[in-house]
Parts: C-alpha cells; sequence; structure tokens
C-alpha cells in the first residue's frame, strides 16, 4: 500500500487541510542512539469532538460522506502495532490536533521516510494558502523549510520547479544521500 | 539552512515577472489526494504534471486537489476542466498518462477517450 513513510505524511497533513488547518507543522526526529524514528504532525484545524477521537484508529470510521471507510489514520496504528511503536492523536475542538507516530529505527517493518521533498512540493503547489513548517532532526543536525520563504512564487509552475530544485539539493547536502 | 538563501534570491529574481495564476487560470487540473489517491501513486502524478507544465511553460492552468471521491478503483483520478467544456475525469493516471493528458487534452483539446471514466457537463 504505503511504501514510504512520507506518503503516510502527506496524507496526514491531508487530513488537517479537510480539517480547515491554515498551519501545519511537520516534525521528524531520528534518533539512531535512541534507536527511534518521531514523526509529529501538529495542525491548528477544527479538531476532533470526544466520539470521533475515540474511534479515529478504526478504519471503519470517518466523517466523509464519500466512502464508509477511514484509512489513513488506521495504517499508522498498524504500522506502529507491527513494529512496536505507538501513535499518540491528541486533539482540541477549535483548537486543532496532534499525531504523534513513535517507531524503533532498526525494525524491517519500519517504512523508510522516502521522498520528503515530492511530499512538500505537493503540498505547496496543491494548497499555497496553507502555512507548511517541515522541521527535521537527524542525530543532532537540524534542516528546516518554512512556506513563508517561498510566498507568492506558488502560483508559478516554472518556480516551483525552482524551488524543487533547491530543496533537493539543500536536503541532500543536509542528509548526506544517506536513505532512511 | 543553505536553501534559505537561495530561495529569497530565486523570489527577489522572480518579483518582477510574478503573476499570481490562480486568478487569471483558465483551465484546471484536479487530483484525488484521498488515501486512496496517494496510495495509488496521485504524488508522483501530481509531480508529472507539475514538472510537465513547467517544461512547457503553460501558463493558464491551474492545478488544485480533491479529497477522496469514493472510487479507489480508478485511483489515481485526474480532473481536466475547461471553459465552456464539460469536466472529463481521467482514470488510473499514472505519470506517463498525465504527460500525455497535458500534451493532447491541455494543449491541443484533444480528450484521451480510452482514460476516460466519466464526463460532466456543467461545471
Ligand atoms: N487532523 C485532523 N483534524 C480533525 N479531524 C481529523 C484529523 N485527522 C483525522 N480526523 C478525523 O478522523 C477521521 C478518520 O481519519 P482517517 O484519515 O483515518 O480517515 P479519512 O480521512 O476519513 O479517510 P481516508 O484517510 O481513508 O481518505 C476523519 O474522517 C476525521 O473526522
Ligand atoms: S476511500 Fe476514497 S478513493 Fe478509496
Ligand atoms: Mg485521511
Amino acid at each position: 500500500m504505503m511504501e514510504e513513510l512520507s506518503l503516510h505524511i502527506l496524507d496526514i497533513v491531508e487530513n488537517s487541510i479537510n480539517a480547515k488547518a491554515t498551519k501545519v507543522d511537520i516534525e521528524i526526529d531520528v534518533d539512531k542512539r535512541e534507536n527511534l524514528v518521531i514523526i509529529k504532525v501538529t495542525d491548528n484545524g477544527k479538531g476532533m469532538d470526544d466520539k470521533t477521537l475515540e474511534n479515529v484508529r478504526d478504519p471503519f470510521f470517518t466523517t466523509k460522506t464519500t466512502r464508509k471507510v477511514g484509512l489513513g489514520v488506521s495504517f499508522l496504528d498498524e504500522i506502529a502495532e507491527l513494529t512496536g511503536g505507538s501513535l499518540d492523536i491528541e486533539s482540541n475542538l477549535g483548537i486543532g490536533t496532534t499525531i504523534q507516530l513513535k517507531l524503533p529505527f532498526d525494525h524491517p517493518d519500519r517504512p523508510p521516510l522516502g521522498d520528503i521533498i515530492s511530499t512538500l512540493i505537493t503540498l505547496l503547489a496543491t494548497n499555497p494558502q496553507v502555512w507548511i513548517i517541515y522541521r527535521e532532526t537527524r542525530n543532532g543536525k537540524t534542516w528546516e523549510f518554512d512556506s513563508k520563504e517561498v510566498e507568492g512564487l506558488l502560483g508559478d509552475y516554472t518556480w516551483l520547479g525552482k524551488i524543487k530544485e533547491v530543496l533537493y539539493n539543500s536536503y541532500k547536502e543536509f542528509t548526506g544521500g544517506e536513505l532512511i | 539552512m543553505k536553501s534559505l538563501e537561495d530561495l529569497k534570491r530565486i523570489r527577489e529574481q522572480a518579483q518582477a515577472q510574478i503573476r499570481l495564476r490562480t486568478q487569471e487560470a483558465n483551465t484546471k487540473i484536479i487530483v484525488g489526494m484521498g488515501t486512496c489517491g496517494i496510495a495509488a501513486g496521485a504524488r508522483e502524478t501530481l509531480m508529472a504534471i507539475l514538472d510537465e507544465l513547467a517544461k512547457r511553460n503553460i501558463q493558464d492552468v491551474v492545478v488544485t486537489q480533491t479529497g477522496c471521491v469514493g472510487l479507489c478503483e480508478y485511483e489515481p483520478l485526474v480532473n481536466v476542466v475547461k471553459p465552456g467544456q464539460p469536466k472529463i475525469t481521467y482514470m488510473k493516471v499514472t505519470p506517463e498518462r498525465a504527460r500525455q493528458i497535458i500534451a493532447s487534452h491541455i494543449v491541443n483539446d484533444q480528450v484521451i477517450n480510452e482514460w476516460v471514466l466519466s464526463t460532466e457537463e456543467g461545471v
């Protein structure tokens, strides 16, 4: 199904956008010494009521009207269970939602992070009105991207292509090409 | 972060030429970004669309997204809406199909019927 954590991140941010968030914070923490990959997505969307929060992990629960299944969050729950990690969800009506996934770095069933820049460019292109901050820390070093930096450039696909290139290069410098 | 300065430089260079596409766009390309769409490859399809538009320097198109429409088995779904024409929904749009849809439908007004899932008048 979804083979990269970066695709799950895109899917989780889609939930935030569907909840009318105007700001989404994506935080990735990779700590090999602690054997941990932590993904945390915080939004300022409409939040969930108690009933929704109770059921959000259930694949047969959704508030959308087009289909009777809601798979996004249940996938994360499954990955957490499969790898011995954890999924924490905090949500307050009218304030927003935080989803945190903690996975053991070295577990063979932990999906790779994958193409995070494609996820960011997808979000920038299709939701230019949403403020997105991405922060990744690997063993103490941090790489950050704030969509405010490219505000006003997003309506033009030629410039978006250039932004993509710059981000790929800068991110590659940060990771040293290491795939995790 | 090195890209910060790079992006600022890009932005300054761009200032003169940037027009806000969204306000003047005639044609809309809408990509399905529900969970099923993403699992079926919608992100890569979208990246191909952006790349093809940039390569061809196409100016009057805006790309947006939509959530789940309940048609999982046909994902990735891509809608093309041209002014005065019915909305065309393409199914199973791989990156390669996406590039061909741009070349044929967007540029030359030739719908690729073989990949059309549905046509909707009056949108
Ligand atoms: N960030 C969020 N803010 C508010 N509500 C949320 C958020 N994330 C999830 N939800 C609620 O939880 C439900 C289940 O989410 P989930 O991603 O599992 O399925 P879905 O989005 O409904 O459908 P799918 O992901 O399969 O397209 C959603 O319908 C929504 O009501
Ligand atoms: S559940 Fe929405 S397209 Fe499959
Ligand atoms: Mg979802």
